[in-house]
């Protein structure tokens, strides 16, 4: 069996945390240069406050109801996952992070009854550690777990936590419309909807030829995983044909987080740097982590865009680091691998990577001249820090909150 | 360039604050103080606290609290009558939480006390 843990608005809930007076009220968060939304609170989703709708569209309607705009702050949203991750990494040895607010994690060890408590472990957990409220959603596949965390989210009498197992999958999937179901987007839904296909239920029932024929084979895996046949491994390191990986022993056994994430940094600065040269994109990365006795943990991490920006893959890299360093160990070798390399330049949506078109072809041209002076003058140059997340280029930021949790300068002040 | 490690577990590092200061890095969150009212206890305006989410409250502790969404730090003691939030020094009163009346939360309990000179 599988949990989704996912967080409630999570932009919004970081900011929460920090500023308890928010609750209860209508916030949202905006990136674009301020421009387009990409977070809301509950109160502001009621107002119908749309997600990724343009800023000036709603100034009018932010004025009338006094609703608190945050630009977003990365820093901050980013260490946040972190700390959520790690939380869950305490409750369960094998996940697979699936972006910056979800994570799967395995839990086959678990009888039927037993599930809806470790829901509620796991919500209370993350709640009591971080601040942030999750949903749970618990089945055998993937898919399944992201309809049952839809249920979690929507039906507040599942008090946030819902199962969907062999005795209810039917009645669940025939109350989950189309559109909903993962990866199945609103043009893909059109279509099935012509065809009479409403609901998950729907296409679960479908001909396995249909669904090739109509859907390819994504479509297929899509409705077996509804049938509750996995198709897919939560095993902490994703299998792709073609990968990009260096791992290598440490001189001498590492114990301090500081001292692993810079060699990972290094290793990550690498990776870039042979995916810039082979013109690949790095869909997802893998990082694991070895004690001393020969203990393996490990993570992976869905990229928000596909990519081979340096400093993109070193923040990544430390989030999955992040989630599985245990304090007081010793480890002998940490290791990263790129996952589903994917040619040219592919342009996934994905809210917490909102980038303009300019900007993305502005980071080709810095990674070609950061290529050309390592080139020039020697490999390492030009090194990235290994903290932090890039800035965003816009000094307009006017209602950014503090980086309370990575800039000593701005922490929380309590008089 | 490799260096021979040692057979024995006998490995010992360089002492580091982290773990003189936090034992759980995911609930551990630093917080400046401003005011005055816990002078008491020897926490001053511009000290930075340690404050771990995950430590269960108890009668005594020092803690960051919120209170109708504000937040507070001071001492909390915790009796069959209620809870009360104490803060040391004389010019600050002593909040009794009446749970019907006020929004009231634990945020984190206060671990430590950093202050550079």
């Amino acid at each position: 069996m599988l949990a989704l843990v996912d967080c409630n608005n999570f932009f919004v809930s970081c900011e929460k945390v920090f500023c308890p007076k928010l609750e209860g009220k209508p916030v949202v968060v905006l990136s674009g240069n301020d421009g387009i939304i990409i977070a809301r609170s509950k109160e502001a989703k009621a107002l119908g406050i749309p997600m990724g709708g343009p800023v000036f569209e709603y100034k009018k309607l932010f004025e009338k109801y006094n609703v608190h705009l945050f630009s977003s702050n990365f820093s901050l949203y980013a260490d946040m996952s972190r700390r959520v991750m790690a939380t869950l990494h305490t409750l369960c040895e094998t996940m697979d992070i699936n972006s910056v607010d979800e994570a799967f994690l395995v839990c086959d060890h678990l009888s039927t009854s037993e599930l809806a408590a470790y829901g509620q472990e796991i919500r209370e957990k993350v709640l009591l550690w971080t601040g942030i409220s999750v949903s749970v959603g618990i089945a055998p596949t993937k898919t399944l777990t992201k309809a049952a965390n839809y249920f979690a989210k929507r039906y507040p009498k599942f008090n946030g936590v819902a199962a969907i197992t062999e005795d209810n999958r039917r009645a669940c999937l025939e109350k989950l419309p189309v559109e909903e179901v993962w990866g199945v987007g609103a043009k893909l839904s059109e279509r099935l909807k012509k065809k009479r296909i409403f609901t998950a239920w729907d296409l679960a029932i479908q001909q396995d030829s249909f669904l090739k024929k109509e859907l390819s084979v994504v479509g297929l895996r899509l409705a077996w995983e509804l049938r509750g046949v996995a198709c897919s491994v939560v095993d902490g390191m994703r299998e792709s044909r073609k990968s990009i990986s260096t791992a290598r022993s440490f001189a001498e056994p590492l114990t301090q987080l500081t001292s692993i994430a810079e060699v990972l940094s290094s290793y990550a600065i690498k990776i870039a740097e042979e995916l810039r040269e082979e013109k690949q994109y790095a869909s997802s990365l893998s990082v694991w982590l070895v004690t001393k006795d020969y203990q393996s943990f490990s993570a992976s991490i869905t990229m928000p865009e596909s990519t081979s920006y340096t400093p993109e893959l070193i923040t990544s890299a430390l989030i999955v680091l992040r989630s599985l360093f245990k304090e007081g160990l010793l480890y002998r070798k940490v290791g990263i691998m790129a996952l589903g390399l994917v040619p040219g330049n592919p342009r996934q949506q994905d809210l917490f990577a909102q980038k303009e078109r300019n900007s993305w072809e502005k980071e080709e041209k810095i990674m070609q001249v950061v290529d050309a002076i390592n080139a020039k003058h020697g490999a390492g140059i030009l090194s990235f820090a290994a903290a932090g997340i890039r800035e965003k280029e816009s000094k307009k930021k006017r209602n950014c909150s503090p980086r309370y949790t990575t800039s000593w300068d701005e922490l929380l002040e309590i008089g | 360039m490799s260096q021979p490690v040692p057979a024995d577990d006998g490995i010992e590092s360089v002492l580091d604050l982290n773990t003189l200061l936090i034992k759980n890095r995911a609930a551990t969150f630093f917080v400046k103080m401003t005011g005055e009212s816990m002078q008491g206890v020897g926490i001053y305006p511009g000290d930075i606290l340690v404050v771990d989410r995950a430590l269960a409250p108890s009668s005594g502790k020092i803690v960051i609290a919120v209170i109708d969404g504000e937040f507070v730090v001071k001492k909390m003691l915790i009796a069959p009558e209620g809870i009360t939030l104490e803060a040391a020094n004389p010019r600050f009163p002593t909040l009794k939480i009446h749970p019907e009346k006020v929004d009231f939360q634990v945020w984190g309990i206060v671990t430590a006390v950093v202050r550079k000179c």
